[in-house]
């Protein structure tokens, strides 16, 4: 299978500060893939360096062959990246139904695989809410309308940052469950998260991350092999 | 589904629209309030244009009288002197050639943002300023004099006669009407949302795949040739142009306008328009220190009104604060 994203040797800083040391990675076309790490371990800078919020100061991305190191972020996004951000980045003064209007639009193809009523279909709870502001809405909800409006754009690779932090176990449920709806439609996705035990049913390859390098890659029966270690990786 | 976003917007744009068309049959011969009401009407279409910058866009500017002025001159410099041209025509022109000046212009000031921004806006009206003011050519601070009206046919029909006050208070009615939709029609369009989401986030909807700059740019280049085209409406009605129309205190006067009317809600325009234009007349009226009373005034209704006199119409009207 072809690789939908290539990172090679990220290093990226904040200032003085050096968080990502080298992070090298690759993800195949309709992989599902985990990374995992401790607060402050590099996975959000990981994220935002792949898509040019946090420009990388050496290393490449690679994504669907094309070298995008040096595009600009929005440019990214129109070759079919959906990212939704840790803190789910809803705007206050645009409705649920506004949100989904302002991120409609079809994939580079042309072609609309997720359309409005669909985002709605698998959030029925957004049905009613529609008139709401992004930011009246409960966390459950605003991380399902980040999801939908990430999915509206249509996307071939799907980047979630911590999608069910902060959320009732029942939410949480609810959204692995869409999670894994969009993993069967085929999208590649990279998902950001910390419960090791749902990553490891749902996802192809876990990647983890420990002070900005990558300490472990492999799929879900190496996870199994060394999870003494990863645990020990994720211990507070 | 309506463009109106709100009760009291409607009740408002109602009600301003059925009196405005109606208002010359009970002032019958009384030309001078009939060219007042026009020439607050097309003040309220300059406020309205910098209302969706500053409002909805999110870009402050102090230099958006350069436009109203530029619009002016545009046309008195394009039209022959003794020749009557055609309205129509002309107002594509000026739009035309105003909306290319503010592509250049914005992609030079739409770089920066917030306090550079307003900063770089200011001395480029300024420059401009100065410009027609010390041009032999353009009549310096005299300015350039509109001899003959345009004619305003389509087609071989004839509705409107520039000459006349009334008619042309309703052609001035008719182009705050269209500009109300049209911003209206782009606030209710995924561009108008995505504009929305910029002025809000800019980080986030960068991140939902949209180039802001370009955003910012197209709604940049709109509220500047709807400026103009205001400013081509003032240069008509008082027959002239002349550099002060681009002076600082326009734009600063015209945002006082936005702010008293509710900042964004592009209706508030045409209430901060006609409230600070109304209360200008009748404290003038009452004292020669009218400037003091009037500063005092509004720093009072902008601090107790909450988004202006549009969001104190929705209060009253029952609608939720938003």
């Amino acid at each position: 299978m072809q690789n939908i994203l290539e990172v090679h040797g990220l290093q990226t800083l904040y200032g003085e500060s050096h968080i990502l040391h080298g992070v090298s990675f690759d993800i195949k076309s309709g992989e599902t893939v985990s990374i995992m790490g401790r607060n402050g371990m590099g996975k959000s800078t990981t994220l935002k360096s792949i898509l040019g919020i946090a420009p990388p100061r050496s290393g490449s991305v690679i994504y669907k062959g094309e070298d995008i190191t040096r595009l600009p972020t929005w440019k990214r996004m129109r070759r079919d990246i959906a990212y939704v951000p840790e803190g789910r980045g809803m705007f206050h003064n645009l409705t649920v139904k506004e949100h989904l209007q302002m991120a409609a639009r079809k994939n580079s193809r042309g072609e609309a695989n997720w359309t409005y009523d669909q985002v709605l279909d698998v959030f029925p709870r957004l049905t009613e809410r529609l008139v709401n502001k992004g930011t009246q809405l409960s966390g459950g909800e605003q991380q399902m309308l980040a999801i939908g409006r990430a999915l509206l754009t249509n996307p071939d690779l799907l980047i979630l940052d911590e999608a069910t932090e902060g959320l009732a176990p029942l939410i949480r449920k609810e959204i692995w469950q869409v999670i894994r709806q969009i993993k069967d439609s085929g999208v590649s996705t990279v998902i950001v998260d910390k419960n090791i035990k749902v990553l490891n049913e749902l996802c192809e390859k876990h990647i983890l991350i420990v002070k900005g390098k990558v300490m472990f890659q492999g799929d879900s029966r190496s996870l199994d092999d060394n999870k003494e270690f990863i645990e020990q990786s994720l211990a507070v | 589904m309506s463009i109106l976003s709100n009760k009291s917007e409607k009740i408002f744009i109602y009600l301003f629209f059925a009196i405005g068309l109606f208002i010359p049959l009970f002032l019958e011969g009384n030309t001078f309030f009939i060219n007042k009401f026009s020439t607050i009407i097309i003040l309220a279409i300059f406020v309205m244009s910098l209302d969706y910058l500053v409002g909805r866009t999110g870009l402050i500017t102090l230099g958006h009288a350069m436009f109203y002025g530029l619009g002016g001159y545009i046309f008195t410099i394009l039209a022959p002197e003794y020749e009557a041209v055609n309205f129509w025509v002309y107002t594509f022109y000026v739009m035309l050639i105003s909306g290319f000046i503010a592509l250049i212009v914005g992609l030079i000031v739409l770089r920066t943002s917030g306090i550079y921004m307003i900063m770089i806006t200011l001395a480029l009206a300024q420059m401009s300023f100065y410009f027609f003011a010390d041009s032999i050519e353009y009549g310096g601070q005299d300015g350039l004099f509109v001899y003959i009206k345009p004619e305003t046919s389509i087609f071989g029909l004839n509705f409107l006669d520039l000459e006349n006050e009334t008619h042309f208070y309703y052609l001035c009615l008719l182009s705050l009407f269209n500009c109300f939709v049209f911003f209206k029609i782009i606030m209710n369009s995924s561009f108008g949302r995505v504009i929305d989401a910029l002025k809000e986030n800019p980080d986030r909807a960068t991140a939902l795949g949209y180039n802001i700059f370009h955003f910012r740019l197209i709604a940049y280049v709109l509220a500047s040739s709807l400026a103009a085209y205001a400013g081509y409406l003032f240069a008509l009605q008082f027959g002239f142009v002349n550099p002060s129309m681009m002076s600082w205190d326009v734009s600063a006067t015209a945002l006082v306008m936005a702010l008293l009317g509710g900042l964004g809600t592009i209706y508030g325009a045409i209430i901060g328009s006609f409230v600070y234009e109304g209360l200008h007349y009748f404290i003038e009226h009452l004292t020669e220190y009218w400037m003091f009373f009037m500063g005092a005034l509004i720093i009072a209704l902008v601090l107790t009104l909450k988004n202006g006199m549009a969001g104190f119409l929705n209060t009253l009207s029952g609608g939720k604060r938003s």
